[in-house]
């Protein structure tokens, strides 16, 4: 078995845990030592790493023990993101073990493995705009439709009432502010989860990680890169100008300038 | 190549006197050290030897049940390598065994090392004792353990003593230790993301210089005509581990090899410094390393130090780069008092924008430099704000302006605006200001070292002006080479060596400070 410590601090809940992989992937079963979450808005520089000691001083574990490193890579607050993201590089190249990526909105969705049916996950955007997923769950697993986007929450909410036509089970921290919006366009087949289950878990982002890992690569913690979905605003502004819809890559890497790229 | 614990013998007092002398301002004497032995009822003493001689002690007296740590010393040529915690660990095992049930001591506040070490010790400060320091007025942080047989302390003492085994074990001073004394022998990797450039250097003793790697964003920035900080924190993202692997292999060192990581904490773009420091912190829990927190134009002001070891306070540095300018009073190393600083744009960001009013592109200060060698600085009069106020303050914002409303004034008149001539006396107006508060600080001061620092500091008009101005009065002028004006990691470590050896480092829950102050 892998000890794997993940961490998310895209929203303003800092999610830790730890836990146990199988060395081989296929049905073998995992396990949870402990897990962490904590409200922290704007505080995750400086409670994340007290905190991961903290729970791992707790079950008697320190850093040397970790066989990897999984973080969650958005879409949520960029710093946020970057709070995590940067901080598991680091912890992921001193160590010298292999550092995954899950999803943040995965994570939550993970949550809800044994909800048979439809789970939306909308993360907050801010600027009146969501980050919306939808899932399929049930028995203990969690199948992702669609690639992280981010979009106006009328919007999501027009195409999940036109794309899907069976209950939804809705979840995620966007739904602080859009929640009646959704209601209202899914009139009568949709539920919200609970506000505590809206932020992502240490047990979902394991999940999650052990899920993807297939497809994972090595682990290079020098690769990872954060899930944006939006370019800098600078660049979507220059993208505007030029008369061409913005660049929608996913991991919103800045690219050369539209004169280099020529 | 191991060092060990063994209980302290009179033949070994001239060693230990050595480190305690190189350790203390008030040290022991060795009457009091002969005293301590003779009372092996209530003192235990032990040292860690090894094929380097004694590389540290330390002492406990027992209180009925009660164990009070009297002192503790690593030789400096041994320190950042574990033999501290070895004897905190060996001291509290010894502790049990004698059926002490808590420990006590006293630590210096400034001494953030010994505190960091006696908290994974499992002792907790629990209040200070008023000036117990006589030498320097401070007072003492009193420390305790929780009951020594609590399932508590069982485990921290386990972990303590499996660390020090591995430290004992891995113990080793290459090179001959008189050689080491002198400089210091740290390796410290230094990690900079406050603007920019992704950078990382490696640095042996505060001076040998093993790499310096900068990645630079320039061109990733150039086309919105300034640094987009979004794009700076994105870029710093992807690149650090790179940087940092790169600084590490061309150094040929390993991260096991390092004494100590540094960070740049502030000031700069609180996004971008938030990358380098969240990584760094996590660098530093992954490999038990201090971490170094160091301000970003102490660093500037060190790239002097770095290029010239005659540098030394006490001095006043001008630091001009795009995103700071500000004059700066060292009076000794790590005291800094900040004279004055600009109220609104820096030195470089100046240039930058008149540049671009002159259609010269961006990052276009240094184009404009040049340009301004053609043209002829008495051409136009611009305004030299507070030139002749009391204080060491800068503003630039209204030149800027009136740069601007003179090429409005002057194409709306149909009259060709002369770029060099523009060019030459904006610069010249940025000049006269920063020479005359320059040349007053110096005097007021009274200092005899003047450093140009940060990346205007690669603007010849400002150095040949400072150069000119302060000849005659027999200031030193140090102006460091053009690779270590712009912001790189070499600075940092360079200024790192200096906070690491009065022991000033911060912790895992350490903040970015885009506002931080200089003293």
């Amino acid at each position: 078995m892998r000890t794997v410590l993940a961490f998310d601090t895209a929203t303003d809940v800092i999610a830790v845990g730890v836990g146990r992989w199988p060395e081989e992937v296929e049905g073998a079963p995992r396990e949870m030592l402990a897990e962490l979450e904590l409200a922290a808005f704007r505080a995750a520089n400086t409670r994340l790493l007290t905190s991961m000691v903290e729970l791992l001083r707790e079950i008697s574990l320190d850093v040397g023990h970790l066989d990897a490193v999984v973080v969650g890579r958005g879409p949520g607050s960029f710093t946020g993101v970057r709070i995590g993201v940067a901080t598991a590089k680091g912890l992921a190249q001193g160590l010298g073990v292999p550092l995954y990526g899950a999803g943040t909105l995965d994570a939550v969705a993970w949550r809800f493995a044994y909800h048979d049916g439809l789970v939306g996950v909308v993360g907050d955007a801010m600027r009146q705009e969501v980050y919306p997923a939808l899932f399929r769950c049930g028995g203990g697993s969690v199948e992702r439709l669609g690639r992280d986007v981010v979009e106006k929450p009328a919007e999501t909410a027009a195409r999940w009432a036109a794309e899907t036509g069976e209950p939804l089970l809705l979840a995620g921290n966007g739904l602080a502010k859009h929640r009646d919006l959704f209601a209202g366009a899914l009139r009568g087949r949709v539920s919200v989860a609970p506000p505590e289950v809206w932020a992502p878990s240490g047990a979902g982002l394991l999940a999650a990680a052990l899920e993807a890992l297939p497809e994972a690569g090595p682990g290079d913690p020098g690769t990872l890169l954060p899930v944006y979905t939006r370019l800098a605003d600078a660049e979507e502004a220059e993208a505007r100008r030029l008369g061409a819809e913005p660049g929608r890559n996913e991991t919103g890497v800045a690219g050369p300038g539209p004169e280099e790229a020529r | 190549m191991s060092a060990s614990i063994r209980p302290m013998r009179a033949d070994d007092l001239p060693q230990v006197l050595a480190v305690e002398r190189a350790s203390f301002v008030q040290p022991w004497s060795e009457g009091l050290f002969l005293d301590e032995l003779a009372h092996a009822d209530t003192r235990t003493w032990l040292v860690a030897d090894s094929e380097w001689g004694i590389v540290g002690f330390g002492g406990l007296m027992q209180n009925l049940t009660d164990g009070h740590i009297l002192d503790l010393a690593v030789r400096p040529d041994s320190r950042g390598r574990g033999v501290g915690r070895a004897l905190v660990s060996a001291l509290i095992e010894r502790a049990v065994e004698l059926g002490i049930h808590r420990m006590t001591l006293e630590v210096r506040p400034s001494n953030g090392v010994a505190q960091r070490l006696y908290e994974e010790a499992g002792f907790v400060s629990v209040g200070r004792r008023r000036g117990y320091y006589e030498d320097s007025d401070e007072d003492a942080i009193i420390m305790w353990t929780g009951q020594l047989s609590s399932a508590e302390e069982v485990g921290t003492r386990e972990r303590l003593a499996r660390r020090a085994r591995a430290s004992l074990e891995a113990f080793s001073l290459e090179d001959p230790p008189e050689e080491r004394l002198a400089e210091g022998d740290d390796l410290i990797l230094a990690v900079e993301t406050s603007c920019d450039e992704t950078a990382a250097a490696v640095m042996r003793g505060g001076r040998e210089l093993l790499s310096s790697v900068v990645a630079s964003q320039v061109r990733f920035h150039a086309r919105f005509g300034g640094v987009v900080p979004e794009i700076a924190s994105r870029k710093h993202t992807e690149a650090i581990v790179a940087v940092v692997s790169e600084a590490l292999d061309s150094a040929g060192i390993d991260l096991a090899d390092l004494t100590a990581l540094a960070v740049t904490q502030g000031p700069g773009l609180v996004g971008a410094l938030v990358v380098g420091l969240a990584y760094a912190k996590g660098l530093a829990l992954a490999t038990g390393l201090p971490l170094v927190g160091v301000n970003h134009l102490e660093g500037h002001i060190f790239a002097n130090v770095l290029a010239d070891p005659d540098v030394a306070p006490p001095l006043v540095a001008l630091v001009v780069s795009g995103g700071h300018t500000s004059l700066v009073h060292m009076p000794s190393w790590g005291v800094y008092r900040t004279l004055g600083s600009t109220i609104d744009d820096a030195a470089g960001e100046a240039f930058d924008k008149v540049a671009k009013m002159l259609g010269l592109g961006y990052p276009g200060g240094p184009v404009l430099s040049e340009l301004a060698k053609k043209g002829d600085p008495k051409a136009i009069r611009f305004p030299r704000a507070l030139i002749n106020t009391a204080d060491y303050d800068f503003s630039l914002s209204g030149l800027k302006t009136a740069v601007l409303t003179y090429i409005r004034h002057e194409n709306a008149a149909g009259r060709e605006v002369d770029a060099a001539d523009v060019a030459a006396s904006f610069q010249a107006a940025v000049i006269d200001v920063q020479v005359a508060k320059a040349v007053r600080a110096v005097r007021e001061c009274g200092v005899r070292t003047f450093c140009l620092a940060g990346g205007v500091a690669a603007n010849e008009a400002l150095r040949d002006a400072l150069t000119a101005a302060f000849g005659p009065l027999g200031v030193l002028v140090s102006v460091p080479p053009l690779t270590f004006c712009t912001d790189n990691a070499a600075m940092i470590a360079a200024a790192a060596h200096y906070r690491l050896r009065r022991g000033e480092l911060i912790g895992l829950d350490a903040e970015a400070l885009p506002n931080l102050a200089l003293g």
